[in-house]
């Protein structure tokens, strides 16, 4: 079961990035610098410059962007306008297209294809696969939407098979990549798209040879103000951080579960080990030493850790598929679109399962097994002696806990984005609380016993007393209980707190009734623009008091992307940001007077800046310092954002284009009149997002769930790892005292006493396990909230503890251990004393 | 006991090892490479009656040649290229060759108007080859571009300038000659000026030079045959200055050779008695060569008498075998004409001057030795070699 888990997370995860890294490189090819011009792209001059008079030969133009089609409203259309004659070096796809190859791909050789794609006009090329999801034939056109631009193109052939197959190595995952491109010619995208004059990028491939610096230098010098040369690599580093964390938060998620699994199997084995003490002390007493008893241990040991291994890799598998889609959808909603991810099962992924499983295995047989061989034949045969032997441990293992525990804190005092570290220090802390449970466990019931004294039941002194003493079998099924419960509750107060902050960030933040924003159709948003003349409508509408207008642009920068987002606001809007350092009149006079931003949180936390300080940021008027008046608190983007004045914007970047608007009402429930008359003035083509204050709330939330879903999996799945541990501790225990059951029936104790007993004493371990768990949740949480995620996110935010969440946990602990002492109960309940008497 | 045990646990051992070599099984495939093969030049100059765009013009009867605009691009036919070849001695008498070519094709014959400064109907293809022949290097380079509003590649008439990017042939005034011609590339560079010693060749029927009996199935055709030509090529940080004759072939034409042919050899001779001597030779598929082959010798004074197929005698001496493509060309000949009184042997300066690129074809520099109406000659030239195949 860990294993299942260690591995269905490690694949999920795997597959997904492998899916986004693979999308990125299929379409980034070769590339390993561009050149960016900011929203308005770069102007096409610009590549005449390199090509004719540098003499750039890795060089080649792109224009990219993302459409719609509303006959097929499911599918997105990535359009990638190439110059193919440039384009061979860079990317697998197009040099497949070759001009001198007579090759026939349905009928018609490369080079029909390459003069049609050419010289006819909104002609294009998509994969088989996808033409045929969308049942077109070759000859048949597609609406496809960019925009506010709707343009019929022609599909004139299949993006040719063997470039599919070449990309690693893989047809399947190839093909899925590329199933979302519309390939066409450069002129056809500038035609299509309306750029003409611009491209979105030019590509270079750079040498990585002692001329690259020169070389880079060379062009630089060239480029026109507002153009910009930067590596590829920082961008994909910054793609790389971001995914990073996330790839992290899941593998600590797993790390967890097999810890726990672990002990699952540790306590399995010591358990089948105890049980069979009498067997092995009479093996012993006819004369088998003590190594081949051990010796047979380890081997039925490996047999089962395989077995269980085995199982636990199909059951990963299966579980692999169902988190892969979570996965994806989440990188989905957090990065970049892209449509399918195939699960790819990766040898290195079950192999690490496979090895963790058989470690884990080998390690929990260790213990009981050199128990067996010291042990003396004859002590063997009496259970008292583990159980004296481990009680003396007890207060060893709370020291052991301390000392790990302070290790963790101490790491945590190490300041370092480094987020390993903070999993790491996570993970101590977790398991010297770990340590302390047995101990607590074992005196709280005690001390429970002699606190209550008399006024309690016998039925309730046996219970408790037998929960004292029985901490050698069940010890390491409450270790785990607690910890799968306590990450429960540290999970999801963080996850509480999380979304209490963003709802009140929502509600802040989002001031205007009415959104309207274009969707993004292309990789720095260059092309998502409204219609001057459909806002200026938007203005004339009955019911709107006012309207600001917005402009969010991607700025590619050496230090990757920023998202820059230009507002004309009322000063009450500005207001309404929540600054968390800055002085928000200064910085509202400083905003609409000199060159100068405000930053969100995760920016200034990843790049290390704070209010006071400069930063550079690329304009059209060439680089530029821009002072950071503030920082306010935001969650709608983890890598940060930088807000500007619009006014100060158009200057900078020459751009007056608007991407959204937020229209304000007047006074009084208008919102569904107004929402009904915009119904009627836009367009039906215009794939515009319309959405009220309410509905951008809920689906603002409704993504936070979904990038949660994952979390919530995992938890349940902890918490069932953990549940089937201390099921089988307790039927260990249960079983094992099934003698002493019969006795108690037989001196008169009924069925149902029997079930009440049992009942309470599980009912006490649960009860006891669900305490301890709150501290260590709430300790985890502390850790979640305001280390791992500031670090690996940069948002800071309050701790939300809700009762509510306190009485879960504890009831999960209470019902686990319930339901896991169900089935003994009713064995016990059920077993004729005289038939469990006669065993003996 | 024991001996049971250990079977178990090599019984185990060979499970596992048999777990994880399954298990990494799948990536140790390696993904398969692209092996393109290009066609050759036929394929541009050939057409499939069903395919082929009839909007182009055919060359049918011999025109009236008019420079200087039958020196620019001529877009209502098919396929055109500007030719130059040469071979070029430093002042330390270091021998160099040299070939910059440019190719013209039309993707169709009916160009849409459309807005885009990148959109085209015409494809230019350049090939750019310097073999140092003392030091047994030979450097060759290809590309495409599209011809369009930009700029990138194209040609004009007035004044003269045909160009792939910064690969270019331009008149350095206002007349056609002197041409300045420039290739650059990251290591190599050439950059000539050439003068006439001759005017220009109609070749063929006054410039009309039929390629078989199908009527359309034919080229217009001209050349100059020798132009000095003085400059510097630049390898690797070093500047050397040569000298030498170059030789230009113009040709346009709309689906010229016939599906039979499988290739042609090309030789492009320029000879020490002031004579240059152009011979093609075209190979059927089905081993025989076509009665069109034809050429011409020139006498120093510009006389050119016409070669005709059935008087020259092409052998092959020597071949060579590729060992990076394993086709096999011929690069020794023996060009003899009884009638003619020609006898000449013409011999690869180095073996490797195989052109692979997109398409692979062999042209290199060649000397020449033998005798002209028995006068003993020398000479240096270029010869081509299409069409073969491994």
């Amino acid at each position: 079961m860990g294993v299942a888990v260690v591995i269905a997370v490690d694949l999920a995860n795997a597959s997904a990035l492998q899916a986004f890294e693979r999308a990125n490189q299929v379409i980034k090819g070769k590339t390993t610098h561009h050149i960016v011009g900011g929203p308005k792209g770069v102007d096409e001059k610009v590549y005449l410059e390199l090509r004719l008079k540098q003499g750039v030969r890795q060089s080649t133009p792109i224009i990219e962007a993302i459409g719609k089609s509303k006959d097929f409203p499911a599918y997105t259309f990535k359009l990638i306008g190439i110059d193919r004659f440039t384009d061979g070096a860079f990317r697998n796809f197009s040099s497949s297209i070759n001009l001198s190859d007579e090759n026939s791909h349905n009928g018609q050789s490369n080079r029909t294809i390459i003069t049609r794609l050419l010289t006819e006009p909104f002609s294009l090329l998509m994969t088989k696969t996808r033409a045929q999801a969308l049942s077109l034939n070759i000859g048949d056109s597609i609406n496809i939407t960019f925009g506010d631009r709707t343009q019929v193109f022609n599909l004139i052939a299949y993006i040719p098979q063997t470039s599919v197959q070449n990309i690693s190595g893989s047809h399947s995952q190839g093909s899925s990549v590329l199933d979302d491109l519309i390939l066409t010619d450069i002129s056809t995208a500038q035609e299509s798209l309306g750029l003409i004059g611009r491209l979105s990028r030019i590509e270079l491939i750079i040498a990585n040879d002692e001329n690259r610096l020169s070389d880079m230098a060379k062009i630089e010098a060239s480029l026109p103000e507002g153009s910009l040369l930067i590596s590829v690599q920082s961008d994909n580093d910054a793609l790389a951080e971001m995914s990073n964390a996330f790839r992290t938060n899941l593998s600590a998620m797993s790390l967890l579960a097999l810890m726990v699994g672990a002990f699952i199997i540790y306590n399995g084995m010591s358990f089948s080990v105890v049980q069979r003490r009498e067997l092995f002390s009479t093996l012993r007493v006819l004369g088998a030493t003590g190594e081949e008893i051990s010796r047979i241990i380890y081997i039925e040991a490996l047999v089962l850790g395989i077995i269980g291994t085995a199982l636990g890799c199909v059951l990963g598998i299966i579980l692999g598929y169902g988190l892969t889609d979570i996965v994806t959808r989440t990188m989905n909603d957090l990065y970049l679109s892209f449509n399918h991810s195939n699960m790819s099962i990766s040898s290195v992924s079950l192999l690490k399962g496979v090895l963790l499983g058989l470690v884990a295995t080998s390690v929990a047989i260790i213990l009981p097994a050199a128990e067996v061989r010291k042990t003396r034949p004859h002590i063997a045969l009496c259970r008292m002696t583990i159980e004296q032997r481990v009680k003396k441990q007890l207060p060893l293992l709370v020291k052991l806990g301390l000392l790990i525990m302070f290790i963790g804190v101490l790491i945590l005092l190490i300041p370092s984005h480094h987020l390993a570290l903070s999993f790491i220090a996570l993970f101590l802390l977790v398991i010297g609380y770990s340590l302390f449970v047995p101990q607590i466990i074992t005196s709280s019931a005690i001390r429970l016993r002699h606190l209550l004294g008399n006024k309690i039941g016998t039925k309730t002194v046996m219970a408790l007393n037998s929960v004292a003493r029985s901490v050698s079998r069940t010890g390491i099924a409450m270790v785990a209980l607690s910890i799968a419960v306590a990450t429960t509750l540290g999970v999801s107060i963080m996850i509480e707190s999380f979304r209490g902050a963003v709802t009140h960030w929502i509600e802040q933040s989002i001031r205007a009734d009415i959104h309207i924003s274009v969707p993004r159709i292309d990789e720095h948003l260059t092309l998502s623009k409204l219609d001057p003349g459909f806002i200026e409508k938007l203005s004339q509408l009955e019911h709107v008091k006012a309207l600001s207008k917005g402009r969010r642009t991607i700025l590619q920068t050496h230090n990757g992307e920023v998202d820059l987002i230009a507002f004309d606001l009322p000063e009450d809007d500005f207001f309404a940001f929540k600054f968390i350092a800055g002085e928000r009149k200064k910085a509202w006079q400083a905003f609409n007077q000199r060159a100068a931003v405000i930053v969100s949180e995760p920016y200034a936390f990843r790049h290390g800046v704070s209010n006071g300080d400069h930063i550079q940021l690329p304009t059209h008027l060439g680089i530029t310092l821009f002072e950071i008046v503030g920082v306010y608190s935001d969650y709608s983007s983890e890598r940060g954002r930088v807000v500007i004045s619009r006014e100060h914007y158009q200057h900078y970047w020459q751009d007056d284009g608007v991407s959204s608007v937020g229209l304000y009402l007047q006074d009084g429930s208008y919102e569904q009149a107004v929402l009904k008359e915009l119904g009627q003035i836009i367009p039906a083509d215009l794939p515009l997002s319309i959405n009220s204050k309410t509905a951008i709330h809920q689906a603002t939330l409704k993504v936070f769930d979904r990038t949660f879903a994952i979390t919530d999996v995992l938890r349940i799945l902890t918490v069932g790892v953990a549940f089937i541990g201390i099921l089988s501790a307790l039927l260990a225990l249960q079983l094992e005292r099934a003698r002493e059951f019969a006795v108690l029936r037989a001196v008169g104790l009924t069925p149902g006493d029997l079930w009440k007993l049992v009942s309470l004493e599980t009912g006490f371990l649960g009860a006891f396990i669900g305490l301890i768990s709150l501290p260590l949740g709430l300790l985890l949480s502390l850790v979640l909230v305001h280390v791992i995620n500031r670090r690996s996110f940069g948002w800071s935010m309050d701790i939300i503890i809700s009762s509510p969440q306190l009485i879960n946990a504890l009831m999960l602990a209470l019902l686990a251990a319930l339901l896991a002492g169900l089935y003994p109960a009713y064995r016990m309940a059920n077993t004729p004393p005289s038939l469990a008497l006669k065993a003996e | 006991m024991i001996t049971h045990k250990k079977k178990f646990t090599a019984a185990l051992l060979s499970v596992l090892i048999a777990l994880v070599i399954g298990l990494l099984w799948p990536q140790s495939q390696a993904p398969q490479g692209t092996n393109q093969t290009g066609s050759d030049f036929l394929d541009m100059l050939r057409g499939d009656i069903r395919t082929m765009d009839q909007g182009f013009k055919r060359v049918i009867s011999p025109r009236t040649f008019q420079f200087p605009d039958d020196h620019g691009p001529h877009p209502d036919y098919k396929t055109e290229w500007w030719y130059f070849t040469g071979n070029l001695k430093s002042t330390a008498g270091q021998h160099f060759g040299y070939q910059l070519t440019f190719f013209r094709e039309s993707l169709t014959s009916e160009e849409i108007p459309r807005q885009s400064a990148w959109s085209t109907a015409h494809v230019y293809m350049a090939h750019f080859a310097l073999t140092d022949i003392d030091n047994g290097e030979f450097y060759h380079f290809g590309r495409f571009s599209r011809a369009s509003k930009l700029g990138l590649a194209g040609a004009q008439a007035k004044p003269f300038r045909v160009w792939l990017e910064d690969w270019s042939v331009q008149s350095s005034g206002t007349d056609f000659f002197p041409l300045r011609l420039t290739a650059t590339t990251q290591n190599i560079a050439v950059s000539l000026l050439l003068n006439p010693a001759k005017s220009l060749i109609l070749q063929g029927d006054k410039g009309l030079s039929q390629k078989s009996e199908q009527v359309g199935q034919a080229s217009y055709y001209y050349s100059a045959t020798r132009m000095a030509s003085r400059g510097r090529i630049q390898r690797a940080g070093e500047v050397i200055e040569v000298r030498g004759l170059s030789w230009l072939d113009r040709e346009w034409s709309s689906y010229a050779l016939g599906d039979d042919l499988a290739g042609w050899d090309w030789f492009a001779l320029q000879l020490s008695n002031g004579a240059d001597l152009m011979y093609y030779q075209l190979r059927k598929k089905d081993g025989s060569t076509s009665a069109y082959s034809k050429g011409n010798l020139i006498s120093e004074k510009g006389q050119s008498t016409p070669l005709v197929f059935e008087q020259i005698q092409l052998s092959i001496l020597n071949t060579w075998q590729s060992p990076s493509t394993g086709i096999r060309y011929p690069i020794h000949w023996k060009i003899f004409s009884a009638q003619q009184r020609i006898d000449l042997e013409v011999k690869a300066v180095m073996l490797d001057q195989e052109m692979k690129l997109t398409p692979i074809y062999w042209e290199g520099a060649v000397e020449v030795k033998g005798r002209i109406k028995n006068e003993p000659v020398t000479g240096r030239g270029y010869l081509e070699l299409s069409g073969y195949k491994p």
